[in-house]
């Protein structure tokens, strides 16, 4: 991996090569990096080694309001952003933190597909200067815990928190009655092992990538929502590739979304085997109706509040029925 | 400074006494903080009390010393209008007159205001530094 | 290309230009070296989110906590608490200082501020006792260094927030090198109080009266407990105990010792804002430059160079030693580390040595250069304060450099002196 990313470097210095710098947040051993890294592989490929992919992971430049800014600037060609930080851009995007709203990968995967869902991809204003590509549907959140398990709506109660920053998730917590912060990343190990906080909000992914392990003994498998990242193009650069570049990299963004999705599921599987192997207690939320219950409250209030999101819902809720 | 101090007080007590957490006081206080920060940056510029190596300046005395100090205040002026003027595309810029911070829903113009205004202060610091300079430069010959 | 930027960056650093101002400066060079000119525009983006960071927001609130004791009376009332119970033996001052100093230490986050509130009050109180001004203001400026690695420690904040490493973390870990060190000077004054046949006081405190001045500072002493049981117990984060602490400082001063008064809040605020700011904005100004050095894969050519020198992490951390000795001799700790950590701390972990035990190495190696020659800080503000000339200062501060170095060579070679403390919680 590192080896590939020298010879990225040296490639720069050849006249005719297209380097794309893409920035992303999480580990590279996240499910999320495995994506962008199938898309490097494919772009490679198709463009015969013309042009290349140069990944910077975990916020080596910047968080994702960086990201954001460099990518209007135009010295960031590629940004695969969360949620959470497009939401602050767009509010429609807070569709994907609807709880419940899907039931499981494959629904959202079907979801991501969706004219409703590209629309609140393309709700991003003109002026952030971003071209927005696809998604990627990552993993089941769940909720992770220190000492007691978080298997009934009581557990919830006062409960400290961490998630990652949004409007939409901040709501169904407080709804569920906990207190969640915003703590960041890098503290939040020390913050479970100091009891500052009680939980968080994870994929079990991160519960490895970040050891939690060491500090906490238990999942409760909400699966409240799936995570999705934007996939967002700079658009001044954007501008600057030909159209044959252009395709390149819509197609390999395309089959690194199905790779994504393909990859997710089984590997959602095996990240709770290992999860389990280092002695991760994996327990069943026994409270599903009231906590279904609670997210469809949610669900009514934002369909209210914004129409695209209404449209989402509504389309998600076919997915769901047929 | 005073205003970030209570702010953080108030999210400490609401979130241990009256045992609700108030998203937007994290949000305020890295704001405010901000603001600190960058207006603190401009008092140094003022006094001269910014982190330097002046170990072989400080070997300098006289005219020649006047004169390294009036190139530092001269990168000094340079630097902060490139960054003045970069800042203020950044504060005018659609994206950042547009986008609303998460918790507080105030638009992020607002925070950002300070970069333009910090590296503003600065560069009128700067000149008034080289004024300050030149103008001791000439008292001491008027003395001589 | 990119060493036109490193003579660029020396000549600037060199000429007095302030760091913070180097690093943006730097940047810039390395933008129009690499040609990219549209990253010029990310730059107060990079700038402004550098302040983003709830972590770095206990800096201010740590500084604001030191205004408001000097102004709230507090030191005297623990240098007076210390001498009746210490202050009986033979080099009893001497031990006061150390004492208070470790007091004061885990109530103010640097060690410039310890020693200049430290110089004033100490150093004439030893003198009229009969000892000599110049041992009398060594031992007050080694003492401070203590500052730099007991919590709360700017120097710790600056570590955690530049590295991604946990702040409570490194604050847990500074604790047992503080200790070592405060005994470690313990020891030598002991010996040298039966050499140089230190002055004793004859009376000795009833205990009435040491109970009194207890209760009095009570509600001083208690602020190192809040941060630390805060931590560990996790009822606070650590930007929140900092919180409590400067209001705790502020009721105190106010309504207990009313020492402090109202007229004096203003400029106590405005003081902290400038002081702070002369940190915050070097951790501004460096996440430009860091930002520029990872777009152009710096740090990992750096490091990777850094390798070919070594792949032995014992000989690896000899060399970060000797190279953070020597720049510490020249330049602020703070800086150098906010310049440094980058490049560093990513080969550290690749070689397997714990980011925490790294942290300490590096704050504690740093803060020896406040003690220095050519530049130390804490040097220059003892020596003014306490009109010695500097360089009898340094000749009596050199012993205690010498156990300075002695103990961070243990510190470095025996890893769990840092990780145990943190260990426990798990
Ligand atoms: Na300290
Ligand atoms: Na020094």
């Amino acid at each position: 991996n590192e080896e590939a990313n020298v010879e990225t470097v040296d490639a720069t210095n050849n006249g005719e090569q297209k380097v794309i710098t893409l920035g992303h947040v999480t580990a590279d051993d996240h499910i999320l990096h495995l994506a962008v890294e199938k898309f490097k592989e494919e772009v490679e490929e198709r463009s015969d080694g013309s042009m290349t992919v140069d990944i910077y992971p975990q916020q080596q430049l910047g968080g994702e309001a960086d990201m954001m800014d460099q990518l209007r600037n135009g010295t960031l060609d590629m940004g695969a952003l969360t949620i959470a930080e497009l939401t602050a851009r767009s509010e429609a995007f807070n569709a994907w933190y609807m709880p419940y709203l899907l039931g499981g990968l494959d629904a959202t995967e079907e979801m991501r597909q969706t004219e409703e869902a590209d629309e609140i991809l393309h709700s991003l204003d003109d002026h952030e200067g971003v071209h927005p590509l696809s998604y990627y549907v990552i993993e089941n959140r769940h909720v992770f815990s220190v000492d007691e398990p978080v298997t009934t709506m009581e557990d919830f109660r006062n409960l400290q928190v961490r998630i990652p920053p949004g409007t939409a998730i901040d709501d169904f917590y407080q709804r569920l009655g906990a207190t969640p912060s915003p703590v960041e990343q890098q503290e939040v190990y020390t913050s479970l092992q100091t009891g500052v906080l009680e939980a968080a909000d994870v994929d079990v992914d991160a519960v490895l990538a970040n050891r939690y392990h060491e500090v906490g003994d238990h999942v409760a498998m909400t699966g409240h929502h799936d995570w999705v990242i934007g996939v967002l193009y700079s658009q001044p650069l954007w501008d600057q590739l030909t159209e044959e570049q252009q395709t390149i990299v819509e197609e390999s963004i395309e089959i690194a979304a199905q790779y994504s999705h393909e990859i997710s599921g089984e590997l959602q599987d095996e990240y709770i085997e290992r999860a389990q192997e280092e002695g991760v207690e994996i327990h069943e939320f026994e409270d599903m109706d009231e906590i279904t219950e609670i997210a469809e409250e949610m669900h009514e209030d934002y369909a209210t509040d914004n129409e695209l999101i209404e449209n989402f819902i509504e389309k998600a809720r076919e997915i769901e029925n047929h | 400074m005073g205003a970030l101090a209570i702010v953080m007080i108030i999210g400490v007590f609401s979130r241990y006494i009256l045992e609700i957490s108030l998203p937007w006081v994290n949000e305020l206080s890295l704001f405010l903080f901000a603001w600190v920060t960058f207006l603190g940056a401009t008092v140094g510029i003022k006094n001269n009390d910014m982190a330097a190596v002046r170990i072989i300046v400080d070997k300098f005395s006289g005219l020649n010393l006047r004169v390294i100090n009036f190139v530092i205040q001269l990168f000094i002026l340079l630097f902060s209008v490139i960054l003045f003027y970069f800042s203020y595309i950044l504060f005018t810029s659609p994206a950042t007159q547009n986008t609303l911070a998460i918790s507080l829903g105030i638009p992020m113009w607002i925070p950002y205001i300070v970069l333009p205004i910090a590296f503003l202060i600065m560069i009128l610091f700067s000149i008034n530094n080289m004024i300050e300079i030149v103008k001791k430069n000439d008292k001491t010959q008027s003395n001589m | 290309m990119e060493v036109l930027a490193l003579i660029g960056f020396i000549i600037l650093l060199l000429l007095g230009v302030p760091i913070a101002l180097v690093l943006g400066f730097t940047s810039i060079m390395l933008i129009l070296i690499d040609g990219d000119f549209s990253m010029l525009n990310s730059m107060p983006q990079m700038a402004f989110s550098g302040t983003q960071n709830f972590g770095l927001l206990a800096i201010p609130l740590f500084i604001l906590v030191g205004e408001l004791m000097s102004y709230g009376g507090i030191t005297p009332r623990l240098i007076k608490f210390c001498n009746e119970v210490i202050g009986h033996f033979r080099g009893g001052l001497a031990y006061v200082n150390v004492a208070a100093n470790m007091f004061l230490a885990s109530i103010l986050g640097s060690a410039n501020s310890q020693s200049a509130v430290m110089s004033r009050v100490m150093v004439p109180e030893m003198e009229r006792e009969g000892y000599r001004r110049d041992f009398s203001a060594g031992l007050t400026t080694s003492s401070s260094l203590i500052g730099s690695t007991l919590p709360p420690s700017v120097s710790f904040i600056i570590f955690g927030v530049t590295g991604g490493v946990s702040i409570a973390g490194l604050f847990l870990a500074g604790i047992v090198p503080s200790l070592l060190l405060g005994l470690a000077f313990v020891i030598y004054i002991y010996i040298l109080s039966i050499k140089e046949d230190f002055p004793k006081q004859d009376k000795k405190t009833s205990f009435i009266q040491i109970s009194k001045s207890l209760i009095r500072i009570i509600p001083a002493i208690s602020i190192p407990f809040i941060i630390i049981f805060g931590i560990i117990s996790g009822i606070m984060t650590i930007t929140e105990s900092a919180a409590v602490a400067a209001l705790i400082a502020f009721l105190v001063g106010v309504f207990l010792y009313r020492d402090l008064k109202m007229k004096d809040i203003p400029k106590i605020l405005f003081q902290t804002v400038s002081n702070s700011a002369i940190v915050t904005f070097l951790v501004a100004m460096a996440s430009i430059f860091a930002w520029i050095l990872t777009k152009e894969r710096l740090p990992q050519i750096i490091g990777e160079g850094l390798q070919t020198v070594t792949e032995n992490p014992l000989l690896f951390l000899l060399l970060v030693n000797v190279v953070l000795l020597l720049i510490g001799m020249i330049m602020e700790g703070l800086a150098a580390m906010i310049i440094l950590i980058p490049i560093l701390l990513p080969v550290a972990m690749e070689l397997g040595i714990d980011p925490l035990h790294f942290g300490v190495i590096m704050v504690f190696n740093l803060a020896l250069g406040l003690l220095t020659p050519p530049v130390g800080t804490a040097l220059f503000i003892t020596s003014s304060i306490a009109k010695v000339k500097l360089e009898h200062l340094i000749i009596r501060v050199i012993p205690f450099l010498i156990i300075g170095v002695i103990l961070l060579i243990l510190i470095t070679y025996v890893p769990a002196l840092s990780t145990w403390v943190p260990s426990l919680l798990e």
